[in-house]
């Protein structure tokens, strides 16, 4: 509950018997807040510095700043209007609007009057967490798209009414018999709102079959403006010849329809976008920097970028290391799982190398930066991502194959058909040539695969999968490898105690309960797994100690107990280890003798025995690739049964295996993964999924973002997949059948205009309802 | 039938006037949070800033 509102609320819902609430809301809205992250207030300072306000905000000259804020534990609509009525009692704020669709808010305000930090810090104090952001270029397109397909819906809708108006009363003079007079005014009527719906509504299909015939590769667009174009050009004949029909009706309908599939398509894939954003948003590294090369020295925030080599950092526990160094004071460990794939914390002390973009797990540190910004690790494996992103091969979609034949086909069909007419009957060559066109317009074959994607995607995003590329669906069917990265992966964050033994007298129990007591004070994952484990009371510990070696001494009941490494307890207890009775990752040990010891592993992620087994049924190669050691890779690998483990892979090595299969063995690769350091087999897979809580870079990389943690999800992708590809050849057999069967009747002169509209409408339904279907299913 | 050449016109220009505030709508962002702005009527509005 975030409120007491909210718990009013929920109490009133449970209270009245409406619990279908719960069932019917979107669970993903539900999400709690984040924990407030350690020093998320002196982080807020570094918004104030110039490099930063540069990157994200927008000056005026009149001393009005803007900026776009991502908000986080936004629940509901009313948390939207919290932020902004908190915000607009303060003065130098000259406005805040939040978006809740988006989760982001745009604020203007005066920077000598309120600084950005301190409006931050404002938001963070009722509840949210507000970060500054620049959105994706990508993203960006895709709003401008949305407002532009809004536009042209609304006006298109409009035009089309009036249009259909029109149609109505000629078709009723039709049959009425009507004035020649009052014919021609309401046809000229038609095409007064049917030309801003040529010139205007119907521009993006001009544009894009123009570029489409530039480059001799035809798709879709281009049978549907050259039905358009002919319908519109035979119905201008009719306008100065005085006799024929007019397609006015045809032509408003058919280029709504289109819009309004297209737009739903578009917004489907917008949604995944909203959330994909939230997770590709790079916040900045900041660092404290030390005024002078001593390690006593005070320290200034500064962001990453403003670093040189040289500079001397200071690294606190918990924090981000922000450029690649040395270490020139303090120990301690340092966890690079996401950069080289090491599942293992890694030790470090004097003199050791540090990684930007690892996490200092246990002790202060400071650092003598040795590259930064574009030098770092961090950024050559941005680079390789960038590269593999721009090189990847584009797949004809089979939709533009078969339209490429389908129009090759339509015109020589009208060609014939033209011919043989002005040869038997040249007054009516050019209305049955029209109709053939029209009838041939393929309506329902151009809607069959957007409407498809559409309910594929929606129904993806119901199973917590987000798709940034809707073609990725049909590219899954022809997947031939499947390549798991391991730390994170297929194993989740947390630590698990696997196995105790005690050699005195006590239980394990005991050992356990005695362990959790003294790990409670510590940080380090290990901690969180032992005090998983307990499930006792845990007891009161006197004179804790955290030694920076890796290990934690503290008075129970005044005797003092020592937990750790192996030579940590030999160190600091005295105790000789034999190390072959003692083989355990750490032991429990009084001032005499050791007491227990305890082994522990990580956690594999839900779902994935599942998972593979699945890929296995399926015939696919599984490959397992990692950064870590061989002997890690290859329990897990044997625990999950991966015959193909490469390990101790740089993400070069992970990227020249991965293009080796493709070039030498035509594979087509499945790629699932969450660290930096498979980012950029992400985007030179074919299709590539990024787990959740995978870093930014991967997000990017990837076709296939996750929101939820475990990996059965990725069945119901390939299920999902499966049966779109099915429904996308159902509905285009479906399109393609009713055009071959109209077209003969087209030829012979058989149908008018009207049963031509209707059958199109007809078609269409026929094939939207179809990918409704995918929304039913699983 | 007569009629028509007043009431044709009347049609035109309504057309004009609805495209025209459509398009006004859009560009003032209306249809960026279809969410939001139905919720407002029920929350308060308090005096915008102290004086």
């Amino acid at each position: 509950m975030c409120c007491a509102g909210c718990q009013a609320v929920a109490q009133t819902i449970v209270e009245n018997g409406l619990t279908d609430y719960y069932h019917y809301r979107d669970p993903r809205s539900a999400k709690k807040p984040q924990d407030i992250i350690p020093g998320i207030m002196n982080k807020n300072i570094i918004y104030d510095r110039p490099t930063i306000r540069s990157r994200y905000v927008n000056s005026a000259s009149d001393g009005i700043d803007e900026i776009t804020l991502m908000l986080e534990g936004l629940t509901c609509v009313a948390c939207a209007w919290l932020i902004e009525r908190q915000l607009n009692t303060q003065a130098g704020i000259i406005s805040i609007e939040v978006n809740f669709t988006r989760m982001i808010a745009v604020l203007k305000w005066n920077q000598d009057q309120i600084p950005l930090s301190k409006i931050l810090t404002i938001i963070r104090e009722i509840g949210y967490v507000a970060t500054p952001y620049e959105p994706r270029i990508q993203y960006k397109q895709q709003l401008v798209q949305r407002s532009q397909q809004i536009r042209r819906i609304g006006i298109t809708a409009v035009l089309a009414m009036q249009v259909m108006i029109i149609s109505v009363a000629l078709y009723y003079g039709h049959y009425t018999g009507m004035d020649d007079m009052w014919k021609q005014f309401f046809q000229k009527l038609g095409l007064l709102f049917t030309l801003p719906i040529i010139f205007y509504s119907a521009q993006g299909f001009f544009k894009s079959s123009f570029y489409q015939l530039r480059s001799f590769q035809p798709g879709m667009d281009v049978p549907v403006c050259l039905g358009l174009s002919l319908a519109f050009l035979a119905s201008i004949w009719t306008l100065i010849t005085v006799n024929g029909e007019v397609y006015y009706d045809s032509i408003a309908m058919f280029v709504l329809l289109l819009l309004v599939a297209r737009y739903f398509m578009h917004s489907s894939i917008l949604a995944a976008s909203h959330s994909i954003e939230r997770l590709a948003a790079n916040t900045p590294l900041w660092a404290l920097r030390l005024k002078e090369h001593s390690i006593s020295a005070m320290s200034e925030t500064v962001t990453a970028e403003e670093l040189c080599a040289g500079d001397w950092v200071r690294v606190l526990q918990g924090n981000v290391i922000p450029a690649d160094g040395i270490v020139t004071s303090g120990s301690s460990s340092v966890n690079q799982a996401m950069i080289s794939g090491e599942s293992r914390p890694v030790e470090v002390g004097k003199g050791d190398k540090v990684l930007a973009g690892s996490v200092n797990n246990d002790n202060p540190l400071v650092i003598k930066v040795t590259a930064c910004g574009q030098n770092t690790v961090y950024c050559a494996i941005e680079k390789m991502t960038r590269q593999g992103l721009t090189q990847q091969a584009g797949d004809l979609p089979l939709i533009d194959m078969i339209a490429r034949w389908f129009v090759t086909g339509v015109l020589a069909v009208a060609s014939g058909v033209a011919i043989y007419w002005w040869h038997t009957a040249p007054e009516q060559w050019l209305a049955t040539t029209v109709a053939v066109l029209v009838v041939s317009c393929p309506c329902a074959l151009s809607l069959s695969v957007p409407c498809a994607y559409a309910a594929a995607t929606s129904k993806l995003i119901d199973n917590g999968l987000m798709l940034t590329d809707a073609q990725s669906i049909e590219r899954l069917n022809k997947i031939t490898h499947v390549i798991f990265d391991k730390t994170g992966t297929l194993t989740s964050e947390t630590l698990r105690i696997d196995n105790v033994k005690t050699f005195d007298d006590s239980t394990k129990l005991q050992a356990l309960r005695l362990a959790a007591s003294l790990e409670i004070n510590s940080d380090h994952p290990l901690a969180k797994a032992f005090l998983q484990a307990n499930k006792q009371s845990l007891y009161q510990t006197a004179d804790w100690r955290y030694h920076t070696a890796k290990g934690i001494s503290a008075k129970v009941n005044s005797k003092e107990y020592f937990i750790g490494s192996v030579k940590f307890i030999q160190s600091n207890t005295g105790i000789q280890i034999d190390a072959d009775k003692y083989d355990f990752s750490v032991l429990l040990a009084d001032r005499n003798s050791v007491l227990a010891g305890f082994e522990y592993k990580q956690d594999l992620r839900n779902g994935v025995y599942e998972l593979i087994d699945y890929f296995k049924a399926g015939d696919k190669a599984v490959l397992m690739l990692t950064g870590d050691t061989p002997s890690a890779a290859y329990n897990i690998a044997k625990e999950l049964a991966i015959e193909d483990v490469y390990s101790e892979c740089k993400p070069e090595d992970k990227l020249g295996i991965v293009k080796t299969l493709q070039d030498e063995n035509d594979a087509s690769i499945l790629m699932i993964g969450d660290g930096i350091n498979d980012s950029p087999v992400l985007a030179a897979a074919d299709v590539s999924i990024a787990v959740a809580g995978a870093s930014p870079l991967a997000v990017c990389g990837a076709d296939i973002v996750m929101a939820q943690p475990g990996l059965e999800s990725i069945i119901t992708l390939d299920r999902i997949s499966k049966k779109t590809s099915k429904i996308i050849h159902q509905n285009i057999t479906w399109a393609v059948a009713y055009n071959l069967m109209a077209i003969p009747f087209a030829a012979c002169g058989m149908i008018t205009p009207l049963f031509a509209a209707i059958g199109m409408s007809l078609s269409s339904i026929i094939v939207v309802m179809n990918a409704q279907r995918l929304r039913a299913a699983f | 039938m007569e009629i028509l050449f007043l009431l044709i016109p009347i049609a035109i220009i309504l057309v004009m006037i609805i495209i025209a505030v459509f398009a006004w709508a859009i560009k003032t962002r209306q249809f960026d949070d279809l969410e939001r702005h139905g919720h407002d009527i029920l929350m308060d509005e308090d005096s915008k800033k102290e004086p």
